[in-house]
């Protein structure tokens, strides 16, 4: 029998995480991704990661950051496993320490502790503000080191087309395409790990770089693994608006003694000090993006007019603010051109993260046998908000999830056939071909980029903050025109080597399906919960909506269901922030 | 500044990577506040250049727009930086606004196609040097070692690298003909050799660095810390890292 | 010569040790011994000359201490000269023209120090002859901007090879050393440069 092998999609944190703890069982690895794996998304994660170390001599323990989580989710997410998570956290956070992230430091040599969004507690270790780019170099360096001793191959450079299914159902591989050569082939493996994260591209701008199509997971989704919750898209409040892209201005500044303002009656309003007066600027990002989407666009008390209000760090020492948010405040400096230390930020709310992803059971394998999810792609920590600081750490916690239970799937296989994978590999990769080759002849009207941009207005308008349902409906009315007019798209490109717009113009398509996902999710849910926000429906609903959205894909359109949540450990209480969260729970 | 009616680009093209380069000249209409990815990214929306050709759309790298995972380097008007932080206006206000802005693939690395480059060799080097902690493995077994807040000082900033090769591009001993392993690298194994547990391998790192296009290769012009988006201090790396291969090197005679 | 298998740490490290020592130091020596012609032209620099090449054993140290490091500084130089791309015209910092005129200044050096020591030690042997020769050199125009050329190259390579020689071993780490050291060396090469623009301005007043 051929040796053992994962394949592995996405070389971020959730990717490299799972592949570190498969190489370490001995098993080998083929690791592919879009771009040089420290090239992911993973770096633009700023402000920290949230481990109950309990260092500060606050009492802090896992169970509350468990608690915290699952309040700031609105109750959406299934406990067992965020139990899990929280529990793991400090070990995962003392690991990555002794693979050299040069967190910060207290005065005695120990990880140092900021304090984030619906938290109470000193929680979040950070480096600097570029922790995420320090947690991803880290794995990136151990993944190195397997590498050098051949357990795991990179194939950087390669896009994951879709996964090789065999008669039985049973996954045995994925297609990918290289993007230089354009090259398409099949990757044999036992088990495959999608961790190729969120779709922000879906929304045109948003905080996510330009490789965050969503693309990977929903060609799986299109070939039979359910997309579950799928309208919970996290708003950051404070991104800064840009041409390209928005660019985040991380939670941290507020952790750190960031104030949010804006001039009413000619004077300066700190409405989230007035209106959350537990937890003032700290407030978690659904509230306070909603305060100051109410601000601006409700009330009209924008600055200068516009959509936007000030995060003011200036009445903070420069030397302070350089030692623990130097890379912040560098990206405002070089994108904006003014100084954070000298005059207040102009940012406004940007969308950020995807809380819904493939579904996936508590080992992260999703319902195709042998094909696992993790990382931003899954759907499991963050119910319906996420905490800030809590999606490293669910990033890589899900692949030390992921990485040993696929280990272990490997090791529980009996019988499967090399030539079943074969025939079914061949197939596959006959289709992609065909399909790739239908692609490089599109000579329509409709350039892919112009499409995508419309898409992406209208997803932002219609489903971002706010949501109501005739928008809604609206909506995947556009999209469904949308797709009609994707098949009339030009390919511009004519290229034979390098050719992005293939490439682009089949994210495009998988684009638009999660959309659809995303839009009718949001239209069925007639309630107000985490960051989904419907002022028709201003209150959360229990009674009806206490589920997680399902999607299973069919060629019409996504088909819906629900699911119950599993609320074992906790009830769900009203979640409010103006008041101590644990003042709720009694 | 008289704000120009259109944002003239020159471009340095190739087809792939055996084909001969050439230069295409584009415009797109000017909008306040764009940088240089903007400006390709609203191009390719309407790929015709000046000529009123329609070409295929300028193929380059980027991807987190934020100046933090490197892609997107070129040289921009001669200089080594992120497309995505070069801001048109800041160029204007720099070189003018009547005359193009050129851009080209960096020259020390391998082209792919028009501004995409193949920066492979940077990682290659990072494993040549051992540029990782040796952990025992990922496992959980408690706090790991102390470090100091003065070393953490100085160590911090050299794990911002993000390997974007601005250092690599405008090193005179980086070229064809030297197989200079390049600043970053030594930088790396200046910050490792500085952690409680990656000090423990701080030899095996150091005897790469001793090897062929090691750190003799400097020759000190010193650019690579004037050209570094992120600032670190690469000069003083090298002169640190100097120091502990020489005492390396007495070692190896003298120990054995 | 190729570097690509085999590594060049220790070549490249002598090759900036024998720099300083013996190279440089004998060039301040040999300063040195020039300078007796402050004291009374003709009389005491021949006076010197001659003490020189009667001292017993005098070609070994030529050979062991000057010839041989000389040649191999030159000759391993002339290929660290080659393998670098200078752009100094694109980088337009102080140190990058730094490196730049290090490897300007090697080649001039080298072609200054070839005539010098073939004129002055090889073709002739006699000491009035030698300085002879030399004030030949020195009051024809074209000759003396030659010497003028070849001496400032010489100290300029010697003062800022003294620098770069500081980080390669080690001793200028940080930015404030750098800077500091940096300058020093500068003025090191400010003061030869007095000090032989001093020694060719006396050799050329020489009459007989």
């Amino acid at each position: 029998m051929a040796e053992p092998k994962v394949v592995i999609v996405g070389g971020g944190l959730a990717g490299l995480m799972s592949a570190m703890k498969i190489a370490e069982k001995k098993i080998k690895v083929d690791l592919i991704s879009l771009v040089p794996v420290k090239r992911s998304h993973s770096v633009c994660a700023q402000g920290g990661v949230n481990a109950a170390l309990n260092t500060k001599g606050q009492n802090d323990t896992t169970w509350e950051h468990f608690y915290d989580t699952i309040y700031g989710g609105d109750f959406l997410a299934n406990q067992p496993p965020v139990k899990n998570l929280c529990e793991a956290a400090p070990g995962i956070i003392y690991a990555m320490d002794r693979m050299g992230v040069m967190f910060n430091r207290t005065p005695e040599g120990l990880m140092d502790l900021r304090i984030f969004g619906g938290v109470k507690k000193h929680r979040t270790a950070f480096a600097g503000a570029t922790t995420g780019q320090q947690l991803l170099y880290a794995c990136d360096e151990q993944v190195r080191r397997y590498e050098d001793i051949g357990m795991v191959k990179k194939y950087e450079g390669w896009e994951f087309l879709s996964a090789i299914i065999d008669d039985d159902g049973v996954c045995r591989g994925c297609i990918a395409q290289n993007l230089s050569t354009m090259e398409i082939k099949p990757f044999y493996g036992d088990a495959v790990i999608i961790a190729t994260g969120g779709g922000g591209m879906i929304f045109g701008k948003s905080t996510n770089s330009v490789i965050n199509t969503g693309s990977a997971a929903s060609a799986i989704y299109q070939q039979g693994v359910s997309f579950a919750n799928g309208e919970f898209i996290q708003i950051h409040p404070t991104g800064m608006l840009g041409d390209d892209k928005t660019r985040l201005m991380s939670e941290s500044a507020r952790g750190d003694g960031g104030r949010i303002w804006t001039y009413k009656d000619g004077k300066p309003w700190y409405f989230l000090e007035e209106w959350y007066p537990a937890y003032g600027n700290l407030v978690p990002r659904d509230i306070a993006a909603r305060a100051i989407y109410k601000v601006c666009v409700e009330m009209g008390l924008g600055v200068d007019g516009k959509n936007q209000v000030y995060l003011d760090l200036s009445h903070l020492p420069a030397e302070y603010l350089d030692k623990r948010l130097g890379g912040i405040m560098e990206i405002y400096e070089n994108f904006y051109g003014d100084d954070p230390r000298k005059v207040p930020m102009k940012i406004f709310p940007a969308i950020h993260y995807f809380m819904g992803g493939l579904h996936v059971n508590w080992n992260h394998m999703t319902k195709i046998p042998g094909l696992f999810a993790a990382g931003e792609c899954d759907y499991m920590y963050h119910g319906a908000n996420r905490l800030g600081a809590n999606s490293l750490l669910s990033a890589m916690y899900s692949g030390t999830v992921a990485g040993p239970a696929a280990v272990n799937y490997i090791k529980g296989l009996q019988g499967t056939s090399e030539e079943g994978a074969k025939k079914a590999g061949e197939l596959e990769l006959k289709k992609q071909q065909e399909y790739n080759d239908k692609i490089c002849k599109m000579d329509g009207k409709e350039n892919p980029y112009s499409l995508h941009d419309e898409m992406g207005e209208l997803m932002r308008l219609n489903v971002g903050i706010v949501r109501n349902n005739k928008a809604l409906a609206e909506t995947d009315v556009k999209l469904q025109e949308f797709q009609e007019r994707w098949h009339n798209c030009n390919i511009v490109d004519h290229g034979s080597y390098s050719n992005q717009t293939v490439l682009f113009v089949r994210q495009l398509w998988n684009m638009m399906q999660l959309a659809r996902v995303i839009t009718l999710g949001a239209l069925r849910r007639d309630e107000s919960r985490g960051s989904h926000y419907k002022p028709e429906f201003p209150n959360r609903d229990d009674e009806n909506f206490l589920k997680t959205t399902i999607a299973d894909y069919t060629p019409e359109g996504p088909k819906f269901s629900w699911e119950e949540v599993d609320i074992s450990l906790v009830k769900p209480v009203e979640r409010k922030y103006n008041v101590d969260s644990r003042e709720v729970k009694k | 500044m008289n704000a120009p009616e259109f944002i003239q680009l020159r471009v340095k093209r190739q087809d792939n990577p055996t084909s001969k380069p050439y230069w295409e000249d584009i415009k797109i209409p000017y909008k306040p506040n764009m940088n240089v990815v903007s400006v390709l990214m609203e191009f390719r929306k309407n790929p015709i250049n000046t000529k009123g050709e329609k070409i295929d759309p300028i193929v380059w790298e980027c991807n987190c727009l934020e100046e933090v995972c490197g892609a997107c380097t070129m040289l921009i008007n001669g200089v080594p930086r992120q497309s995505c932080s070069a801001l048109i206006d800041k160029i204007y206000e720099k070189y003018g606004s009547d005359k193009p802005i050129v851009l080209a693939p960096l020259t020390k690395f391998p082209v792919v196609r028009d501004l995409m480059i193949d920066r492979q060799i940077m990682f290659d080097n990072l494993r040549k040097v051992k540029a990782w902690v040796q952990v025992d493995g990922s496992w959980d077994i408690g706090r790991g070692p102390r470090m100091a807040d003065r070393v953490h000082e100085w160590a911090y900033p050299i794990s911002r690298c993000m390997t974007c090769g601005c250092c690599m591009e405008s090193c005179p001993n980086v070229n064809s003909k030297s197989n200079f392993i390049g600043p970053n690298t030594i930088a790396q194994v200046h910050m490792f050799n500085a952690h409680p547990i990656g000090e423990m391998q701080k030899e095996k790192r150091l005897d790469a660095l001793m090897g062929p296009g090691g750190i003799q290769e400097c020759g000190n012009a010193q650019n690579c810390k004037r050209v570094c988006p992120k600032g670190i201090n690469l000069t003083m790396s090298i002169a640190a890292v100097n120091r502990q291969v020489n005492k390396r090197a007495l070692q190896r005679m003298f120990d054995k | 010569m190729s570097s690509a298998k085999k590594s060049s740490f220790y070549i490249r490290r002598i090759h900036s040790l024998v720099g300083l020592l013996p190279i440089g130091i004998f060039m301040i020596v040999h300063f040195l011994i020039n300078s007796t012609v402050f004291i009374n032209g003709n009389e005491s620099y021949l006076a010197a000359v001659n003490f020189m090449k009667t001292t017993p054993g005098v070609i070994f140290l030529e050979v062991g201490l000057i010839a041989i490091p000389l040649l191999f500084h030159a000759i391993y130089g002339l290929y660290v000269v080659y393998v670098a791309h200078n752009n100094a015209l694109q980088y337009k910092y102080y140190r990058n023209w730094a490196f730049y005129l290090q490897r300007i200044t090697a080649i001039l050096t080298t072609i200054f120090i070839v005539i010098h020591v073939w004129t002055l030690r090889l073709a002739v042997h006699d000491s009035q002859m030698v300085i002879q020769t030399l004030v030949g050199w020195l009051q024809n125009p074209v000759t003396l901007a030659f010497y003028i050329i070849g001496y400032l190259a010489a100290v300029y390579h010697f003062g800022n090879g003294l620098f770069t020689f500081l980080i390669t071993w080690g001793v200028a780490k940080g930015d404030r050393a750098q800077k500091v050291l940096s300058i020093i060396c500068f003025c090191v090469f400010l003061a030869l440069a007095v000090w032989g623009g001093g020694l060719l301005y006396s050799l050329a007043q020489i009459t007989f």
